[in-house]
């Protein structure tokens, strides 16, 4: 047991030194303007971060790749709502596109003080404070002239962590896309001939509704279509 | 004959105090009888204004009104929307007014023409109609879709609908009553749509419509909606077709680019004293209608004297799918050397439609001061300061910085709570439960020690059940099954037991006959003891016993 745990702390070691490392290796890079490399940098980082979904953004931006950059943003958005560095990059790359862009939605704004995993081991921790102020509730008459006391808020607490976990979900983020190629057509049918609906700017995020071969209908405001699934970067 | 009535400047009672700019704006600027048009009245400050009657020329009227706010990139804007429609045919003008604050808001034309005659030719038609039969590069002509039906219309699909040779909108659906046509009742759905020219020539339209017609009729369907829907192919009784023309050459200036409509432009520069290499930005502001979702603000192109940054349009403000609204372009212009005394003159021209005449608007030339070295004999010291300048304005394109830290970068899969998590939150619980469950049966024993009795009879009737055939005293067996089992679900001290005794505490709910069943077995039980002697038959008492026991247990346990 004791050999297995030593293997498995050896094995993680490298991806543990690694991920600082490269960040700073890609942050060198950029500041040389050495963008292609930054990326490749930035990107060769395993797992999902807002630090690094927010520089690898401002390299797309410096490549002209703005569509993947917005992305990116994105997502950092959703991770961290509150950070003022992606809300003014996010910003200053959908007005560069001219597109609109919605807001992330309210209930994640309150919950984005924590991210994803804080979340779920802060509502796991409640989860058996709770389950514990039971036991001792059933089992401890004294406890159990408490309970009103102490079960209530728990549960209140229990409920709201778990809120925070569900509006934390990465699947809320993994439902958007963004439009690649300027004057996307969508269609009513998921047909290459099939009649065009509208044409949506480069850069427009987007909600993926349905997926069918490769075209997928997406939500755009009140407008739905098909569009042909190339023509999407999805978070 | 169309008919213009001119309002004059009406005071424009705004109830309360006057909210930023306020504009006036029609959705459509031709609409048929049959058809209502919005009247959009638009505030920008902040708080909610209570919406001010509008005064209508005789022949128009307020059909309904409503009111809705947007929030874009923090800024609100309020937007009370007056529907309108029409009584007879004629040109009306809406406005102009004046508002508390001296402002005024132009006036509104508005022409209203006969409802399009139209001649059923089927129980499932359509009709395709442009606002004009001829039109110029980018002069934006609106289409309007009609489709008629004897039944309620489902989905409609446009195909072969031509793409190339203008720039079309989306179709925006707008309210139509239905129509009776040689005294038969019509469904009607209405679409207007707006496409612009990008070449001479004509444009033919001959599209198919695939429209979806929910069956009716059947109580069911009135009830739960449509069992099914039939598709129909329905084209067009005969195409449109409209015809393009350029501009026309006589009178057009050198740098006209192709823009229609009518504009008006405003430019500032500041700051207007600047040493070398100190950026100046210029805001050019582009209003109007016509093409203006086309048209950029005029704007510099780099000269030896300036070098100049590409101009960045950083208001688009624009309406009636880009016929009309504001576009403001933002550029940084560096002056390269000292001595400079002018910005030159900006120009924008434009066809003007409504006087068949070419327009020019000038914005400039705008004053300025610039001191300090020229470019060409700049120092080491100043040739820095002018790429920070650059530099900054690229940093300005992009970004704030980078950040130092990676955070904690996890797999999406780890963010995704699985099995394990919710094992993990879900185990206190049932624990929870599980405790409390078994806390409850203990304390209802403690409280009552004959529920623990009562609860095994069961058991141990299944046991005596099985000693009863080891037993070689039947009567003996039987007696002590039967007395167990009694003694087990009624909770009676162990000890004799008579049929006397057992009366008064029987569930008053007993079958009679298992009662009386009970008794007999009593009965033969005290005659075989004090009988004695060897029983016959053993192996058939104990099979009825068997078959007794459960309706006996089932009755006791009432």
């Amino acid at each position: 047991m004791k050999q297995a745990l030593v293997w498995i702390c050896l094995g993680l070691l490298p991806i543990l030194a690694d991920t600082p490392t490269r960040f700073a290796e890609g942050n060198v890079l950029y500041s040389q303007r050495d963008f292609a490399g930054a990326l490749e940098a930035f990107e060769s980082i395993e797992g999902v971060s807002p630090e690094v979904d927010y520089n690898i953004g401002n390299t797309l931006m410096r490549l002209g790749r703005k569509e993947e950059a917005i992305a990116r943003y994105r997502r950092a958005q959703w991770l961290a709502p509150h950070d003022p560095d992606i809300q003014a990059n996010l910003k200053r790359a959908v007005e560069q596109q001219s597109v609109s862009f919605p807001d992330i939605p309210v209930w994640r704004k309150l919950s984005g003080w924590w991210g994803p995993g804080t979340w779920q081991a802060v509502f796991l921790t409640l989860c058996w404070l709770t389950g514990g102020a039971g036991i001792a509730c059933a089992v401890w008459p004294k406890a159990r002239v408490n309970a009103i006391w102490i079960l209530p808020p728990a549960g209140v607490g229990v409920l709201l962590c778990g809120l925070g976990v569900w509006s934390s979900l990465p699947s809320h983020f993994t439902q958007e896309a963004v439009i690649a190629e300027q004057d996307a057509v969508t269609r009513f049918e998921p047909l290459p001939d099939a009649t065009e609906k509208a044409k949506l700017p480069s850069g427009t995020v987007v909600q993926l509704l349905e997926t069918q071969r490769d075209w997928v209908r997406i939500q755009s405001g009140d407008h739905t279509g098909w569009i042909e699934a190339e023509d999407l970067v999805t978070l | 004959m169309p008919r213009v009535l001119l309002l004059g400047c009406l005071f424009l009672q705004l109830c309360l105090p006057l909210l930023g700019e306020v504009t006036l704006e029609l959705s459509r600027d031709t609409m048929s009888m049959d058809e209502t048009v919005d009247l959009y009245l638009r505030s920008e400050k902040r708080g909610m204004f209570k919406a001010p009657t509008i005064p209508l020329p005789d022949g128009l009227e307020i059909f309904s009104t409503s009111q809705r706010t947007q929030i874009i990139n923090g800024k609100a804007e309020f937007t009370q929307a007056y529907t309108i429609r029409a009584t007879k045919p004629g040109t009306y003008s809406i406005g102009p007014f004046q508002t508390q604050d001296g402002g005024i808001l132009p006036g509104q034309k508005l022409t209203v023409t006969p409802a399009t005659a139209v001649r059923a030719t089927n129980d499932l038609f359509v009709t395709l109609d442009a606002s004009t039969e001829s039109t110029m590069i980018r002069q934006t002509v609106e289409l309007t879709l009609s489709i008629f039906s004897r039944d309620p219309i489902g989905d409609i699909n446009l195909l072969n609908f031509p793409e190339e040779g203008f720039e079309i909108g989306e179709w925006q659906e707008i309210r139509a009553n239905g129509r009776t046509l040689n005294n038969v009742r019509y469904y009607q759905k209405k679409f207007v749509n707006r496409i612009t020219p990008t070449q001479a020539g004509t444009l033919e339209f001959d599209p198919v419509f695939r429209i979806g017609v929910p069956e009716r009729g059947s109580p069911r369907s009135m009830l739960f909606g449509p069992r099914s829907v039939r598709t129909e192919r329905v084209p067009l009784p005969e195409p449109l077709t409209l015809e393009v023309r350029e501009p026309p050459t006589n009178g057009r200036p050198q740098g006209y680019a192709g823009h229609i409509g009518t504009f008006s432009l405003e430019a500032e520069i500041s700051p207007t004293t600047v040493r070398v290499g100190d950026p100046i930005t210029l805001r050019v502001e582009l209003e109007g209608t016509g093409s203006l979702k086309q048209a950029l603000p005029p704007h510099y192109e780099t000269t030896p004297e300036f070098k100049v940054y590409q101009p960045k349009v950083v208001t688009e403000d624009l309406r009636r799918d880009g016929l009309s609204g504001r576009k403001v372009l933002e550029q940084v212009i560096i002056p390269t050397q000292p001595g400079l005394e002018a910005l030159p003159q900006l120009v924008f021209h434009y066809y003007q439609p409504d006087t068949d005449s070419y327009q020019s608007l000038t914005a400039g030339p705008f004053p300025i001061s610039v001191t300090g070295e020229g470019v060409t004999s700049l120092t080491e010291g100043s040739m820095t300061r002018l790429q920070d300048v650059v530099e900054t304005e690229l940093l300005g394109e992009d970004l704030i910085f980078l950040k130092r830290t990676p955070g904690n970068p996890t797999s999406l899969e780890s963010l995704t709570p699985g099995l394990v998590f919710g094992t993990g939150a879900g185990l206190p619980f049932a624990l929870w439960a599980l405790t409390a469950l078994w806390f409850r049966q203990r304390e209802a024993q403690q409280q009552d020690p004959s529920r623990k009795r009562r609860q095994q009879a069961p058991k141990r009737l299944q046991q005596r059940l099985r000693a009863l055939d080891a037993d070689e005293d039947v009567w003996k067996a039987v007696w002590e099954v039967l007395s167990g089992t009694l003694q087990d679900r009624l909770d009676l001290p162990a000890g004799e037991l008579h049929a006397q005794e057992l009366v008064p505490v029987l569930p008053s709910g007993m079958d009679e006959q298992v009662k009386q069943e009970l008794f007999d077995w009593i009965q033969r039980c005290e005659q075989a003891r004090f009988s004695g002697g060897a029983t016959p038959d053993s192996a058939s008492i104990r099979e009825e016993l068997k078959a007794f026991l459960p309706k006996l247990d089932k009755e006791v346990s009432k």
